[in-house]
């Protein structure tokens, strides 16, 4: 594993912030370019006018809870989110950023050190990951991601190792 | 050296290993692989290219009809027609086309999945296979690879054990139950976990209403969510089941990281207010709020239990004349079973309407969307802000307490009508 570092503005985000929020019911089947204006809209209207390519997502707890809808997770690529690092990430969103290739991070507390617009720094290393408030120093830590899911990170998702796979195997 | 748990033994069987523990990660034959809506996948295939079948023809199963009773605009139509053409060029031998009905129903009631089978789904309510034994988790885009590999990573989970006896009070439903499990666990409280449900009120229930247990796991941030198979289950596979099965049970010791027992006498009927699933509330304290839509049906609530309650209060009575009634039952078996019993003439004569079987209007795919502004109450599993428009509460009960809100017009007891 090559050490890899993120930096990035936070937008911050509250606890249990849904998929229903990120990919509403009537928009998330709309194409991407619709999508992105109502992303979040329920709790943050004009969202996709704040947020800039490179921000990384600080978010409290169980970010990502309810549907499965990939489109939630398709659409923090398409607004050009570096990293996701929240106090915990639900268990089907934490699965979909690995397979779609955005770091992301379950961190106790970490949320409390962040506030909007502050500078953040992620360090990806083969000893763990140490998120970082560039301001003040203070950080919380992670332990390594699996060798697998790196992999998977690396290559931008998991459809882009299939295609690598499939063409090795045809 | 301690027993194993249900979800354990299902992952050692199906990682080929004599046992697994708790947090390790284990890759694993999967038994089946469901899909709503699998246009996303196929395109997947077309980008990858040089997909020719899926793993198992047998084993990846399509159910179209989950999301529309029949296409309300071109684009779905369109999209309709590019899944039907996608399961014949890729092999798939299972649809289950429009007016068949919701699709988790429809995996347990087809026999596509049996107590010890590991199942994927790209649906975060796949967990409702649960009801029956099987080991049953949501994935979502790994479920491409899925559908080609036949196998996926799954991080062992601990079990907590949930003990629910004694009898509830009449007008009280397994959702309440499940309800007050769901808020006492929260939306994170089994986060990686697994979550079996036990004891002899569940031993009672039918398959249907288990099924609201193990789906609504998810809603806590669960792995799965298990019911232990007992005579209820394999009376209920007996002739079903597309595979033989060996039936997988806890060890005697098996080891549980948390107990939470219910004592079902002292609860009230629950209601789950907006904004998530498990803020929930005694229906008394909402009593008298406002709704223009009442909906019986969705993943938890179209099976015929649930249409039975229902049809209990509404009998005899009339739907308030500014609230619209949409009842969705589960499949057409479930339709056919109501028909029997008279239940959709019930339904009718009290100003409901009833649609072919679907997964109703919790997300407004189809029919029964609400302007911004307006209130629903209804059976299904999720109140989501977003979900049915940004701005529409949503408010998540039992048959009982749907129903009689229905006929007031407002959220309401309804052990009065009972």
């Amino acid at each position: 594993m090559t050490d890899k570092l993120i930096k990035g503005r936070v937008v911050k985000f509250g606890d249990q912030v849904n998929t229903d929020v990120m990919a509403p019911g009537r928009w998330h089947r709309q194409g991407m370019d619709i999508l992105r204006l109502h992303t979040m809209e329920a709790i943050r209207p004009d969202f996709y006018k704040q947020v800039r390519p490179g921000d990384v997502l600080v978010a409290g707890k169980n970010f990502g809870c309810g549907s499965h809808r990939e489109s939630a997770t398709a659409i923090m690529k398409v607004l050009g989110i570096s990293a996701i690092v929240a106090d915990s990430i639900a268990r089907l969103y934490y699965r979909n950023c690995i397979a779609l290739g955005i770091p992301v991070f379950g961190i106790r507390g970490i949320s409390t050190i962040f506030a909007e617009g502050d500078e953040i720094e992620i360090s990806i290393g083969a000893e763990g990951v140490v998120v970082r408030n560039v301001a003040d120093g203070k950080e919380g830590k992670a332990p390594p991601i699996p060798e697998t899911m790196y992999q998977i990170m690396e290559a931008g998702g998991v459809y882009s190792l299939l295609k690598k796979r499939l063409a090795e195997t045809s | 050296m301690g027993g194993h748990t249900i979800a354990e033994k299902i992952l050692a069987r199906a990682s080929g290993k004599q046992e697994v523990f708790p947090g390790e990660t284990v890759i694993v034959d999967v038994d089946a692989v469901f899909m709503h809506s699998p246009d996303y996948k196929f395109q997947h295939f077309e980008e990858i290219g040089g997909v020719k079948s899926v793993f198992d023809s047998e084993k990846v199963v399509v159910a179209a009809g989950h999301h529309l009773f029949l296409p309300a605009d071109q684009k779905k139509a369109d999209a309709a027609k590019y899944v039907r053409e996608g399961c014949k060029r890729y092999g798939i031998k299972y649809l289950y086309d429009m007016g068949t009905g919701n699709g988790h129903y429809l995996m347990v009631e087809k026999g596509h999945v049996w107590p010890g089978a590991v199942a994927v789904g790209s649906d975060s309510h796949t967990t409702a296979y649960g009801c029956i034994g099987a080991l049953a988790s949501p994935m979502n885009w790994e479920t491409t690879e899925v559908m080609l590999s036949g196998k996926a990573w799954f991080r062992v989970p601990p079990t907590i054990l949930v003990k629910i006896d004694g009898s509830p009070q009449r007008g009280v439903s397994a959702r309440d139950a499940a309800q007050h499990v769901l808020n006492t666990i929260g939306a994170d409280g089994a986060l990686w976990h697994a979550v079996e449900y036990s004891g002899r009120y569940i031993n009672g229930l039918d398959i249907q209403q288990r099924m609201i247990f193990s789906l609504l796991t998810t809603e806590m941030g669960g792995t799965c969510g298990l019911v232990e198979p007992d005579e209820v289950t394999l009376a209920f596979m007996k002739g079903r089941s597309r595979r033989p099965f060996q039936p997988v049970y806890n060890d005697p010791d098996a080891g549980y990281v948390d107990t939470l027992e219910v004592d079902l006498p002292e609860l009230e009927p629950q209601i789950a207010v907006p904004p998530q699933p498990h803020f929930t509330k005694p229906v008394v304290e909402l009593a008298g709020t406002e709704i223009n839509q009442a909906y019986i049906g969705g993943c938890t609530g179209g099976g015929i239990e649930d249409m039975r309650m229902a049809s209990e209060i509404l009998r005899g009575r009339k739907v308030h004349p500014e609230v619209r009634l949409i009842v969705v039952p589960g499949t057409r078996d479930i339709l056919g079973q109501m028909l029997k019993e008279n239940l959709v003439q019930v339904f009718m004569d009290a100003g409901g309407l009833v649609t072919p079987p679907y997964c109703g209007p919790c997300q407004m795919h189809c029919v029964g969307n609400l302007g911004e502004g307006e209130v629903m109450i209804g059976t299904h599993p999720r109140n989501y802000p977003g979900r049915t428009g940004a701005h529409t509460p949503t408010y998540l009960a039992s048959p009982y307490t749907t129903a009689a809100a229905a006929v007031v017009g407002k959220i309401t007891d309804p052990r009065q009508f009972l």
